[in-house]
């Protein structure tokens, strides 16, 4: 008897391409449209043949529709955007995640990962504030006073999985998604200057923590969270008195985060009043820096993937073919997404 | 009282006066801001007193740099340290308060003699002062220009701009993270099951 067929990753699948059913039918060569929707419902079982085209289409191995398994967009995702995104670009991207997310998942089968620390769930419902949650999480993962050395760390060190992800956009600088029995998973658009990559992180950070249904205000709340999380009111307020230009530039190296940031933040805090915050941001306006920032800061490397795989190749010998078959992927796109010959390890997520 | 000299040297002939040296002058400069920019210090100092360690960088940059260097001599007869270029000008290191290119400093006698082309050195008979300056950006985190400029009192008579030698953009700043003790990844197999994979 054959494995089962999860319908729910036909669908996954066509989105993640890109792709309408009927250009799945189309290049299936031999399926119509009207049954790719019945086998996408689960009315009706493609039969070995068809799985077979259909994964070639989709350009898919047949035992990846065998899995079982929650897809996250029904569960927990979040995304931070800069400008509105087409629905289908945003499912494509959603759906790429989620499948990433599986291959990743998959990965770490056979592997043990040990974190220090783990990831609270900190319901916004049940709390004061973002802000009263952002000081928990930074107490609960024994952060020490001052700026955040490495949000990275702080994420993984609690289990949590940060990926590079190229969305082939810079509308969308990050997504986030937790499926319950799993880690939250961050993926990261690398084409981010440091500070806002950080930024970004603990945005969807907050999400992660705060987030398990969505709220009204969910954006604004992220954003506060990951204001208090990288720069505590109590410890940056007396360093933000007198601010300057020359004060902004050392407070970014300091803190890692943009100086149009420590600007609002200063701002939040009541040190600047709304004229002097205007003011400042005129200035940035008129040298071009609005948009790019000088002194940038240094790009955070994730590394707990690179370890994962470190262990598949030394403890478990295994090389890329047999890597890209145990997450059901082609090897070609195995090792572009997580074996680049040179340089980051970066998740390719456009068809 | 301070007596107007009748000329000092043309922008054209100071050009050709320091065109050998330029790139060396100006290298003193941008090397004493990145020693600068790489001192650790324990606390966070003063404008005033930054400008004072890149000037004390500069003059060991000088020293190092531009003695011995011919046509040049290094002075400091007069209580701060001078380069005698070509024994037609007479350079020294000055930080630029802004983009008018003027210097600050206490009002001293030697100052206002080298501001209205008054001061003399043993052995120049007529000397034109010149000041080799950094001015820094709008966020003092680097130099936004080096020039040489003449003055006579008040007035900016000409300005040569020296570019970096080797200009290579934006550096960021801060350091990229330190090894940290990481997450523990181990497989999660047992010695035999790792056994009977290599034996198969």
């Amino acid at each position: 008897m054959s494995p089962e067929v999860n319908p729910d990753l036909i669908e996954l699948a066509r989105e993640s391409r890109g792709m309408t059913q009927s250009a799945l039918a189309e290049a299936t060569g031999s399926i119509s449209q009207p049954l790719i929707s019945k086998i996408e419902h689960g009315t009706h079982t493609p039969s070995p043949e068809r799985l077979e085209a259909i994964a070639a289409a989709l350009k898919y191995p047949p035992e990846f529709f065998h899995q079982s398994g929650r897809i996250g967009w029904t569960v927990c995702l979040h995304h931070r955007k800069r400008q509105s995104m087409p629905v289908t670009r945003l499912k494509m991207i959603h759906a790429q995640v989620n499948i990433a997310r599986m291959q990743v998942m998959r990965l770490m089968r056979g592997i043990e990962i040990d974190s220090p620390l783990t990831f609270p769930r900190m319901d916004i419902a049940e709390y004061e504030s973002p802000e009263q949650i952002a000081r928990l999480a930074r107490g609960h993962w024994r952060l020490p006073i001052g700026p955040v050395r490495s949000v990275i760390a702080a994420i993984e060190d609690a289990g949590g999985v940060v990926l590079r992800g190229d969305f082939d956009t810079t509308r969308l600088d990050a997504i986030s998604i937790w499926v319950p029995g799993g880690p939250p998973f961050f993926f990261m658009n690398p084409g981010m200057p440091g500070d806002r990559w950080r930024w970004s992180l603990a945005h969807e950070m907050g999400h992660a923590l705060m987030h398990t249904q969505p709220t009204a205000d969910q954006e604004a709340e992220a954003d506060r969270f990951a204001s208090e999380f990288l720069m505590p009111a109590d410890e940056i307020h007396s360093e933000l008195v007198r601010l300057t230009m020359p004060r902004l530039a050392e407070l970014k190296e300091r803190w890692k985060v943009s100086m149009q940031a420590l600007i609002r933040r200063a701002y939040q805090l009541e040190v600047i009043t709304q004229r002097q915050q205007r003011s400042f941001f005129m200035r940035f306006s008129q040298m071009g820096y609005r948009k790019q920032e000088p002194f940038p800061i240094p790009q955070e490397e994730p590394q707990l993937l690179q370890s994962i795989l470190e262990v598949h190749q030394t403890k478990h010998g295994y090389d890329a073919a047999e890597l890209a078959r145990s997450a059901f992927m082609s090897e070609e796109e195995f090792r572009t997404a997580y074996m680049p010959a040179a340089g980051k390890s970066r998740l390719r997520l456009v068809s | 009282m301070l007596v107007a000299v009748a000329s000092v040297i043309s922008q054209e002939r100071a050009e050709e006066i320091l065109a050998p040296h330029l790139d060396a002058v100006g290298s003193c400069l941008f090397n004493a801001w990145d020693h600068w920019r790489t001192t650790e210090l324990p606390l966070s100092v003063s404008a005033r007193a930054r400008a004072n360690l890149v000037y004390d960088f500069a003059v060991g940059e000088a020293r190092s740099i531009l003695e011995g260097r011919e046509g040049l001599v290094l002075t400091d007869e007069r209580g701060f340290l001078a380069v005698n270029v070509e024994e037609k000008l007479l350079l020294r290191f000055k930080k630029y308060r802004g983009k008018g290119l003027a210097t600050s400093g206490i009002s001293t006698l030697q100052k206002r003699l080298f501001d209205h082309q008054q001061l003399s050195i043993a052995g120049m008979e007529q000397v034109t002062g010149i000041i080799a300056g950094y001015e820094l950006d709008e966020f003092q985190r680097d130099i936004r220009r080096v020039a040489i400029t003449c003055r006579m009192g008040a007035s900016l008579i000409w300005t040569i701009e020296v570019s970096r030698p080797d200009a290579s953009g934006v550096v960021p700043i801060g350091t990229p993270d330190q090894p940290r003790p990481k997450t523990e990844v181990r497989s999660a197999r047992s010695k035999e099951e790792e056994s009977a994979q290599e034996g198969s």
